[in-house]
């Protein structure tokens, strides 16, 4: 160093000795210092963050403006300290650290809890006519190309009025949408117990019966064809929230209880709460994730199949599967509590072994602040998603996701069809009911685009559950987004659209199970289908009668469902290889028959066959990881 | 999540969603950024200048003629300084520079100046600091400088030291701070008196506060006649720029560094312990304040009908360690800094909490801003001289004023005036008399209510507060959350306390005198061990990190 040292005269030994020493100190400090220092550039820097499930910072761009708002520096500060190489190991032991500053009294630590009391007090005006605040600048994100065009002027005047279930505008749906639902239920706080992770619940009992009043809106609307029923599922600190934190939260019980008793026009409740209940000494809920466990669903599920009278499997009959190391999403929630990392648990998941299911995917694409930006081709792969590779999204093996509509056509037959309403506990549900319905819709609560009552004829549904959790059963946007289902994509006026729309959505393309496939058309045709009480059957049966066995031409005029179902696929035989047309047919037939399920019984059980030896190839040419489509990254693992 | 930091820190409408770890607009020093590219990039350039400063120093002493070429001519430097400033706000940066090497290169003239090269390394990297986040208030900066050089050579003309040029100076520069700091603030009052005037909004400069009141200082001790006017732009520009103490002080008095702009040595002990003071402050920071300024958050900004007594407490205590261990943190890397680039600046903190008084409290509080006031307010006012009381008072508001432009600022400074007062004829005369204890826990309380003030701008929150504190709060007195953040935290708490206590005087003691006797190698590898920990931790903790609070924006 070229540094001036100062010459002492009277440079003693004590004074060479303390030279001696700065030496050493500088030399290892620096030390040090360097190594990180250039350890920062020389290891690839992160680019995304698997804790915390986002990207990371991207390096800034330059441009005078932004340089000189300050912006670009900003931008190169954030860059810099969010994409420390090997940052999520980092984090753990940065966690580590922080945890070091105390301990727990009773063995709970308390995150963000705030509330001293507990709370029911969701303001009373629980109607959904004063959210005008939320501008058009949303309203503007939220309509969706192609698929819901115009959803404001759909709502006829004299229908303003009526309550609740008017006044759905797609600025209200946008902010629905936009409204992060984690936050939702976060802000409540966190207790951590040992190494389990309950999130604090604040229902609103008034809340709770407008959910229990837009359910029971469904089942008036659909009459007496569709059975509805209601299931308000509890989370895991209704189980196992320890005395010292029960101030902070409420019970879940009552909430639940009272949405059930608000239930109107011959909805079915289902009480999961009892079955729970009686195995909370088992892994029915994730200690390290807000979610149920895929045991806690099956006892669900069970009391479900129960209640609307169909066969249930019982857990024997599937294949358990077993991933560990699972630290879910209150590891991220609870800001890195390290005892949750430390402790992690084993994801498990059930495969039904004795029954043969397809399953086709409508995955939205979302844009920014999760809005929906439109829809991809539907595709055919596995109801199980691999995530064993990145672990904190393991919930996402059901589907693999939120911001779709699933459809899984199953091998039973006995005439039921299953549409779910569901938030992210109700993606665990529906691989137990494989064996109890002929075929399942799940559609999430967030991302839905159609008019719930035409989605549910046009695809004959007979059974249709609300699965909730009690968080947002009592949440206003719940019941937002359950009442602008009903309302939305229906456009009286314009009928000018024609079959020709759904055209190129039936290709299927860049699956390579075309024989299977033809049911894949199904749903996404609604906003250009002209209103099911219009005049379906003029459009529908012509293309039908073109490819679809003569014995089947009857079937479209029984339901206007069924003639859409067959109208839109057409399209997909046609493009189909010409030995599989003939199982194709036979299986456009399916959902025809399902109409009149009883007289055409023995003909759906050979149906059934055909499809099950067609299937079967598809079942195991599409493994988990090439067809989990990883690259469409699920945003919203609540 | 843990996005609301105290609530003082930033005007609402500067809060915005960022990743987590960057809610610094600034270049700070608590920072990745700052701490592993900025510093060791100045480091390298500085070595290299020093070297050269060496070389030119050898070869002015072999040759004479190298000795003094010129002296600079103010009507040069200003010059070059309207021209870069012109050409800055014309969007023509690159101008700007090469008038800025001018001014630079113009330094190297006089034989007086032994380190041309390594003031020119400091002051380019200064303005680098500062331009960061906020690059068009360097302009404001260098505009003062420039104002500060003419008035500071207008004022030290010979024997005679003219008054009007120090009037006019002191007016300029608390105008400047006036309309940047305090417009919005004097325009919101003034329109509570039923005018109606457009509330400015002006953000502010960081560091505004700072660097005037350098100036000021500078132009005083100038019409003192303690030191005489920089001659060199240059100069007067490193001393106000100079980023160790450019945002988050401490003041600086240009008494203290005048010699040293010109004429500095570095010595090996300098590096190693400016370096390790570096480091304590940065653990001071981000291991300490940060920290405590969640446990802190949680309480001060929640809802004040739950919040319950013992939480209250917790709460104000916790920001009472945050805004020391934050604030002294700061001034320990600025001191430890300088040192490392020869510059031996005051101690700004000295355990202010062991204070028996609140009089002794401000000897150990932020010293350089008492000591601001007391030199060139209070005692131009007239001291204890004459009207005493008003002098004090007057000297507290300003004070109170100083810390943030909002009314319960000045409270808090009026509080601690009046406070002050009752003490000279109360406490003081009979300090010996009184047990120490009681002195101790007198001053903690009053200290402790006096930072209930400064944190909550808003009254009805500050009134909501103190009823809380005092148990009229509508929630119960003790809460198990409460206790679960005082388990939760405790070691911090103790660690915070420990390192409050004139702990590491008595450790700094020892090793000075164990140093001289043997065992000196246990030391150093104690020290080492010390710095490398607390730079591995603090580097660990800045990951991520999503407490980060910046305390300054307000000064």
């Amino acid at each position: 160093m070229s540094m001036n040292l100062k010459i002492n005269r009277y440079d003693t030994k004590k004074e060479k000795r303390r030279k001696v020493s700065d030496v050493i100190y500088v030399v290892i400090t620096m030390t040090l210092f360097a190594f990180v220092g250039i350890s920062m550039f020389i290891f690839p820097r992160s680019t995304e963050s698997e804790l915390e499930n986002r990207e990371l910072a991207k390096f800034p761009k330059f441009s005078l403006e932004s340089f000189v708002s300050g912006e670009y520096t900003h931008a190169l500060n954030t860059y810099f300290s969010d994409t420390v190489p090997y940052r999520d190991d980092l984090m753990v032991v940065s966690s580590m650290i922080r945890n070091m500053t105390g301990f727990r009294w009773n063995d709970i630590k308390f995150h963000n809890v705030t509330v001293a009391e507990n709370v029911q007090t969701e303001s009373a005006e629980t109607l959904p006519f004063e959210t005008e605040t939320f501008t058009g600048e949303n309203a503007a994100d939220s309509v969706v190309e192609g698929i819901s065009p115009n959803v404001q002027t759909s709502v006829p005047e004299d229908e303003m009025r009526q309550d609740p279930f008017s006044e759905i505008t797609t600025a209200e749906k946008a902010e629905a949408i936009d409204m992060d639902d984690t936050v939702n239920i976060t802000n409540n706080g966190i207790v951590i117990v040992g190494n389990r992770a309950l999130m604090l619940y604040g229902g609103s009992y008034t809340v709770g019966e407008n959910y229990a009043k837009v359910i029971s809106e469904y089942k008036k609307q659909l009459g007496s064809g569709v059975n509805v029923y209601c299931m308000v599922i509890p989370t895991s600190v209704e189980f196992y929230c320890p005395e010292d934190a029960k101030q902070f939260t409420s019970e879940q019980l009552g909430n639940i209880n009272n949405i059930y008793a608000n239930l109107e026009n011959g909805v079915k409740a289902v009480d999961a709460y009892t079955p729970l209940s009686l195995h909370v000494d088992e892994p029915i809920y994730f200690r390290t994730d807000h979610h149920w466990s895929s045991l806690g669903a099956y006892y669900a599920a069970k009391q479900f199949a129960d209640t609307a009278g169909v066969p249930f499997s019982d857990l024997s009959e599937y294949d358990k599967k077993v991933v560990d190391g699972y630290v879910g999403t209150m590891y991220s929630y609870s800001d890195y509590n390290i005892d949750l990392k430390q402790n992690p648990e084993d994801f498990v998941y059930y495969v039904p072994k004795n029954v043969e299911y397809t399953t086709t995917y409508y995955n939205y694409i979302l844009g920014e602040n999760n809005v929906i930006v439109g829809m991809q081709e539907p595709y055919n792969a596995n109801f199980f998603v691999d995530f064993s590779k990145s672990k904190s999204m393991l919930y996402c093996t059901f589907m693999g996701g939120d911001a779709k509509i699933t459809h899984i056509k199953t091998s039973t037959h006995n005439g039921r069809k299953l549409a779910i309403f569901k938030d992210s506990y109700g993606n665990a549900l529906p691989q137990f009911l494989f064996g109890s319905f002929e075929e399942i819709f799940v559609m999430d609560m967030r991302f839905f685009t159609y008019n719930a009552i035409d989605y549910i004829k046009e695809n004959g549904i007979t059974d249709l559950l609300f699965a909730n959790n009690a968080f947002h059963a009592t949440t206003k946007s719940t019941v937002t987004h359950y009442e602008s289902f009903l309302v939305q994509g229906r456009q009286p006026a314009q009928q000018e659209t024609t079959v020709t729309t759904p055209v190129n959505v039936p290709a299927v393309t860049g699956v390579p199970v075309t024989g299977i496939a033809p049911n894949v058309t199904v749903p996404p045709v609604t906003s250009s289908v002209p209103p099911v009480t219009t005049a379906p059957t003029g459009t529908a049966p012509a293309p039908a009668t073109t490819t679809s066995p003569p014995a089947e031409t009857t079937a479209p005029t029984t339901s206007s469902a069924a003639s859409v179902t067959t109208t839109t696929a057409a399209p997909a035989t046609t493009s189909v290889p010409p030995q599989t047309t003939v199982k194709s047919s036979s299986e456009t037939s399916a959902p025809a028959t399902t109409a009149k399920p009883k007289k055409t019984k023995p003909k759906s059980e050979t149906n059934a066959k055909s499809e099950t030896t067609a299937k079967k190839p598809a079942e195991t040419t599409v493994p988990a990881s090439t067809a989990a489509p990883t690259g469409e990254v699920i945003a919203d693992t609540d | 999540m843990e996005n609301v930091t105290t609530n003082f820190l930033y005007k609402s409408s500067e809060r915005r969603s960022v990743p987590q770890g960057a809610q610094n607009d600034k270049m700070i020093f608590a920072d990745l950024l700052f701490i592993y590219v900025f510093l060791p990039t100045v480091i390298m350039f500085y070595l290299t200048a020093r070297g050269c400063d060496a070389v030119l120093a050898k070869q002015r002493r072999r040759n004479r003629k190298l000795g003094i070429m010129f002296n600079e001519s103010p009507v040069v430097n200003i010059a070059l300084m309207g021209v870069l400033l012109v050409f800055y706000v014309l969007g023509k940066p690159a101008v700007s520079a090469v008038m800025l090497a001018l001014i630079l290169l113009y330094s190297f003239g006089a034989e007086v100046n032994e380190n041309p090269f390594a003031n020119a390394v400091l002051i380019i990297f200064s303005l680098i600091f500062y331009a960061w986040g906020e690059p068009m208030y360097i302009v404001l900066m260098l505009v003062s400088v420039m104002i500060n050089y003419v008035i500071g050579l207008m004022i030290d003309r010979g024997a005679k030291r003219s008054k009007p040029a120090l009037m006019l100076g002191v007016f300029l520069n608390v105008a400047m701070i006036c309309v940047f700091k305090y417009s919005g603030f004097i325009a919101a009052n003034l329109n509570l008196l039923g005018l109606n005037i457009e509330v400015p909004e002006i953000s502010l400069p960081i560091g505004i506060s700072f660097y005037t009141f350098q100036s000021l200082s500078y132009l005083a001790d100038v019409y003192y006649g303690k030191v005489s006017g920089q001659r060199s732009m240059s100069g007067l520009l490193l001393y106000i720029s100079m980023f160790p103490q450019l945002i988050a002080g401490p003041i600086v008095r240009y008494t203290t560094i005048s010699e040293e702009i010109n004429t500095r040595s570095i010595s090996l002990s300098d590096i190693s312990e400016g370096s390790f003071r570096f480091l304590v402050g940065l653990g001071k920071k981000v291991i300490l304040a940060n920290q405590l300024s969640v446990l802190s958050s949680r309480f001060l900004d929640s809802d004040l009908n739950s919040l319950s007594m013992a939480g209250a407490w917790v709460g104000i205590i916790a920001f009472t360690f945050q805004i020391y261990f934050d604030f002294s943190g700061y001034s320990d890397m600025a001191i430890g800094l300088g040192r490392c680039f020869g510059f031996e600046f005051d101690e700004n903190f000295h355990y202010p909490y062991v204070s028996a008084t609140i009089t002794d409290f401000w000897r150990r509080w932020h010293i350089s801003m008492g000591s601001f006031f007391r030199d060139y307010v209070y005692i131009p006012l007239g001291g204890n001289r004459r009207h005493q009381t008003l002098n004090l008072m007057i000297t507290w508001l300003l004070t109170g004023l100083w810390h943030g432009a909002s009314w319960n600022f000045v409270i808090w400074g009026l509080y601690f005036g009046i406070i002050l007062i009752i003490e000279k004829h109360t406490i003081i005369k009979a300090q010996e008399k009184i047990p120490k204890l009681f002195l101790h826990i007198y001053s903690l309380f009053i200290i402790v209510f006096g930072w209930v003030i400064f944190y909550f701008e808003d009254f009805g929150r500050l009134g909501g507060f103190i009823k809380v504190l005092f148990g009229a709060g509508a929630a119960p007195k003790w809460d198990i959350i409460t206790r679960g953040e005082i388990t939760g935290n405790l070691y911090l708490l103790i660690l915070a306390v420990i390192c409050s206590l004139p702990v590491g005087e008595l450790i700094e003691d020892f090793y000075n005198r164990s140093m001289t006797k043997g065992g000196s190698a246990i030391l150093t590898i104690g020290k080492s061990l010390c710095a490398v920990t607390l730079l591995a931790v603090s580097t660990l903790l800045l990951i991520g990190d999503t407490n980060n609070p910046f305390l300054y924006f307000r000064f």
